[in-house]
């Protein structure tokens, strides 16, 4: 119960996140149907469901600027999420707490800087982990690679998300210090309990986005896909929020000084 | 058709019963199929097969040194001079000299390799040495003559062979196997020897040799024959060839298996210590599959396809004359053995595995079970209909093409090539993408190294446009009409040697509507297709097929009011009633290709109507007087492949309220693309 509350206090947060994110889409969508009608000019009406592939791999291959333009569209809004997201993952630990919206917005400021650099560190640490885990993992047979990959992974999801709830909750002495991070992945591997839920949670969301593009490519031809790509959209987000809201439960844990056998249960967070 | 397909046998059951050396994996899988007796099927089941098209038979003993990748060889060519005058040299292939050093013509066009894999590191070369020649019980010795390239050669007879005489002659040589990276060679303990012995050219009717060297893109002019073949190889190693295995002897460390052929026009072979057997039957013809560890688990697979394509080709273009098929899987290192046609043997290449869970999302029909159609293939289109492939490839590699997409077409799974989220690119969908990249620039009937080796341009213009133009004009005149010429052809030119004018001709006689207007089908009473003009366009010239519908719009219809005289000269004015509507549809021919289409207009009153347009001038004006309508298409069965641009073949009324299917399918993939960015990047 504890946890619903603490994830309906970010519903505000959640409520601008998905706005941001609907229009975003929207205007990918009004942009791309522009430039497809202009290229078109008064052809491209014909609806020919049983060759749908065809008609767009002709429509794209005798104009690729249209798909440069969705492919760097898709980069470019990536590169932008990126640093948006690392505001309102932010201003989601304020809000998870009982800020109001405009706290929350105030603190997620405040915080921007040292989650940017720290969310900078965990980017190349989590590279490092994953290259590494590939390397060593080479020999071995292939599922055995994707596993500890999967873990690997699951391990710097919940390292950064620790690493962010402390930054926003409680601070740190050094926020720009890398040590934050390396000392989020050390604490994250001690907790398989926490890694299993994050990792859950995140692997459901992943599970969404990766479903996007095969969704809209089924729905080619006369039938509408955005409705259920706007649901989709709304649901993997609700489900990062629920994600951090829960972490705030158990935070702090000791990410400076270096840490001392920490604590196994979990914390609840000072609110 | 009935089938027999007992040959899905899994190499599981085939441990469990035994049929395995010991070995991590069997032996040997499937079925216990004997060795046929006979290198041709039973007459009632092949035809007949003409005594006049044999004309060089081959018996050679040849031993393999699996050390050196050598074979030495003496061969025994038995030739009869079938032409109309007397000959006074022989001409022959050496065709293993293409890989003897830079300049050789096929290496000129190569640079070195083949499919994207360069030659070998430790024995990029491979040559063949001819060791001793003679006429049997002849005076002595003959001399070798080198040709234009060491691909060729002429040998001077002592005396003139006459017409209708024959003569035996006695080769010696050595061939020196290149590590393969072009079809023919050996990697480690796998041996596949292709164009490895020396082989008569051919003879043209006149009595002058026809004797090509080997270029990058063209290897078979051959004529048909028998061939008793001895190979000698290190016991332990199993042996796959042309033909039929009629002995096999065991004799200290060695193997000797002899393979007898009947009306083929080469010999091929492979050995390896290491293949895995896979065999099945076919209506009596014996399948057998050679895997190695690799692979053998996808024998039944490479099966079906093999199945699916004899059921198809059988009944398209006649039975299969032969016993037997050998299919050949090269281990990966030898990847350049793959993908190879010899008669009654050829090679295939690895399955395209797409993870099961991923196979909903996207599956691929084009991958390793494709070439065994195609290179099965060739078994009808260069190893029965044998055409020079140098001087006109696209009769066996683009009439092939067709008939693997007929193939596809025919099987229980239906004409998909690649299948996304449930939407399909079938054949013809992806010949179009391929007419877009020639851009109109390609001629199909032109010699082998006529052709630039650059982006894809041979490959494009031989293989693809030659299907997409019989397609297209399979379209047009009807499937059946189309098939029975087709069917036509190949049985007239069945153990022949078929030019480009014999099957312009075969066609333009099988499809005609009756001998008063020759070559001539009628599409509607108005509209008519002239079949060796078409085939000419499509095939000798570059033009390309494009078609636009160039405007749409209902204007007001024509008033009948207004002052007008009568007969005796009295002006009278009559008041104009509703002069409604009339639609206008103009139709353009951007495209040089000259051909008939079809066009359907969408009345607003929801009737369709079809009708043909011969496209003759570039653009044409229909008026419907009374009508409104609601929009155009151009080509709506989608008969014409050879157009690589449709997207223009469709167009909405002026003012009409247009769909929008293409811009917001765009639209959807643009949100789609987007959000999982957002979504995917989210905290
Ligand atoms: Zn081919």
């Amino acid at each position: 119960m504890k946890v619903l509350r603490t994830a309906w206090n970010t519903r505000w947060v959640y409520l601008a996140a998905l706005v941001l994110t609907l229009a975003w889409g929207l205007a990918a969508s009004t942009i791309a149907g522009w430039m497809t009608e202009f290229i078109l000019g008064p052809f491209g009406g014909e609806a020919d469901v049983e060759h749908a592939l065809a008609r767009l791999a002709e429509v794209v291959t005798h104009n690729p600027e249209l798909g440069v333009g969705i492919g760097a569209g898709a980069v470019l809004t990536a590169a932008a999420a990126w640093l948006g997201w690392t505001l309102l993952g932010g201003a989601v630990f304020f809000a998870a707490r009982g800020d109001a919206l405009a706290q929350s917005a105030r603190g997620a400021v405040q915080s921007a800087g040292p989650l940017a650099v720290q969310g900078i560190v965990h980017a190349v640490l989590t590279g490092l982990a994953l290259l590494l885990v590939s390397v060593v993992f080479g020999p071995l047979p292939g599922v055995f690679r994707l596993l500890g990959l999967l873990v690997t992974t699951a391990v710097a999801v919940l390292a950064r998300d620790l690493v962010r709830a402390q930054i926003c909750l409680h601070g740190l002495d050094k926020p720009y210090h890398p040590r934050a991070t390396v000392q989020g992945f050390v604490v994250a591997v001690k907790r398989p309990r926490e890694i299993a839920i994050t990792a859950g949670l995140w692997v459901l969301k992943m599970g969404l986005a990766l479903v996007l593009v095969p969704l809209a490519a089924r729905a080619l031809g006369p039938s509408e896909a955005s409705g259920w790509l706007r649901l989709m959209a709304g649901l993997g987000l609700a489900i990062s929020f629920a994600r951090l809201a829960w972490l705030t439960h158990w935070v702090p844990v000791e990410l400076e000084p270096p840490a001392s056998a920490p604590d196994d249960g979990a914390q609840t967070a000072e609110t | 058709m009935q089938r027999a397909r007992l040959g899905l046998c899994s190499g599981v059951v085939a441990l469990a019963l035994g049929a395995c050396d010991g070995a991590a994996q069997p032996r040997s899988v499937g079925l216990n199929v004997d060795e046929p007796a006979d290198p041709l099927r039973p007459v009632a089941q092949r035809g007949a097969v003409p005594e006049s098209a044999r004309v060089t038979d081959y018996a050679i003993d040849a031993k393999l040194d699996e050390e050196t990748y050598r074979i030495d060889g003496l061969e025994r060519i038995t030739f009869r001079n079938r032409s109309d005058a007397a000959v006074d040299h022989l001409a022959l292939h050496l065709y293993m000299n293409a890989f003897s050093a830079g300049d050789t013509a096929w290496m000129k066009e190569g640079r070195g390799s083949h499919r994207a894999m360069g030659q070998g590191q430790q024995t990029p070369w491979g040559r063949v040495e001819v060791t001793s020649i003679g006429v049997v019980d002849g005076p002595g010795g003959l001399t070798l003559q080198p040709g234009e390239d060491p691909t060729v050669a002429t040998v001077p007879l002592p005396t003139p062979l006459a017409p209708g005489e024959r003569i035996e002659v006695d080769i010696g040589f050595t061939t020196y196997l290149p590590e393969v990276f072009a079809r023919t060679g050996y990697k480690d303990d796998f041996v596949l020897a292709g164009q490895w012995f020396p082989k008569l050219a051919v003879l043209e009717p006149d009595g002058t040799w026809n004797n090509h060297v080997f270029t990058f893109h063209s290897e078979f002019f051959a004529d048909f024959g028998n061939y008793r073949v001895i190979l000698d190889v290190p016991k332990g190693w199993l042996v796959g060839a042309t033909g039929v295995r009629t002995a096999d002897e065991e004799d200290g460390g060695r193997r000797r298996v002899t393979y007898e052929a009947a009306m083929v026009h080469d010999f091929a072979w492979t050995a390896s210590p290491a293949f895995v057997e896979h065999v099945a039957q076919y209506e009596g013809i014996r399948i057998r599959q050679l895997h190695t560890a690799e692979t053998w688990q996808q024998a039944p697979v490479h099966l079906q396809a093999q199945e699916e394509a004899l059921d198809s080709m059988q009944a398209r273009f006649g039975p299969y004359p032969w016993s037997t098929i050998t299919i050949v899987h090269p281990p990966a290192a030898a990847g350049g053995a793959g993908g190879m046609e010899y008669p009654t043997f050829f090679t295939s290449s690895p399955l395209f595995e797409i993870p099961l869970a991923a196979q909903d999302v996207v599956s691929v029909r084009l991958d390793g079970r494709f070439t065994t159609v195609h290179e099965f293939g060739h078994q009808y289109f260069q190893g029965l209909l044998a055409s020079n492939e140098y001087e006109a490839p696209w009769l066996d590699e683009g009439l092939n093409t067709f008939a693997n997409t007929m193939v596809l077409d025919d099987s229980p799974q239906g004409d998909w090539a690649i299948k996304v989220m449930g939407h399909t690119l079938d054949s013809g969908d992806l010949l179009r993408l391929d007419m877009q990249r020639l851009q109109g620039t390609a001629v199909v009937d032109q010699r082998a190294d006529q052709f630039a080796e650059t982006e894809g341009l041979y490959g494009r213009t031989v293989y693809r446009k030659t299907a997409a133009t019989l397609r297209s004009l399979r379209n047009l005149v009807g499937h059946e009409r189309f098939d029975a010429a087709m069917r036509t052809y190949a049985q007239r030119y069945r153990f022949a040697h078929p030019s480009p004018d014999d099957f312009i001709d075969t066609l333009t006689e099988a499809l005609q509507d009756d001998a008063s207007t020759p070559g001539v089908v009628a599409l509607d009473d108005a509209v008519a297709l002239d079949v060796r003009d078409w085939l000419h366009q499509g095939l000798r010239t570059p033009r390309s097929v494009a078609f636009a519908v160039r405007w749409v719009e209902n204007r007001r219809g024509q008033s009948q009011g207004g002052w007008h005289r009568d007969e005796g000269g009295t002006w009278s004015r009559t008041d104009a009633g509703d002069p409604g509507v009339e639609g206008v549809v103009v139709l353009e021919r951007s495209g040089g290709f000259v051909t008939p289409v079809q066009y359907a207009i969408a009345f607003e009153d929801g009737e369709t109507l079809e009708g043909w347009w011969d496209g003759v001038r570039t653009t044409d004006t229909l008026l419907f007087p009374g009508r409104r309508i609601l929009s155009v298409r151009i080509d709506p069965n989608r008969h014409l492949e050879l157009e690589a641009k449709r997207v223009d073949n469709h167009r909405f009324a002026l003012g009409e309220a247009r769909e929008v299917t293409t811009e917001g399918d765009i639209a959807d993939l643009a949100e789609a693309a987007v959000l999982a960015a957002l979504l995917g990047v989210a905290p």
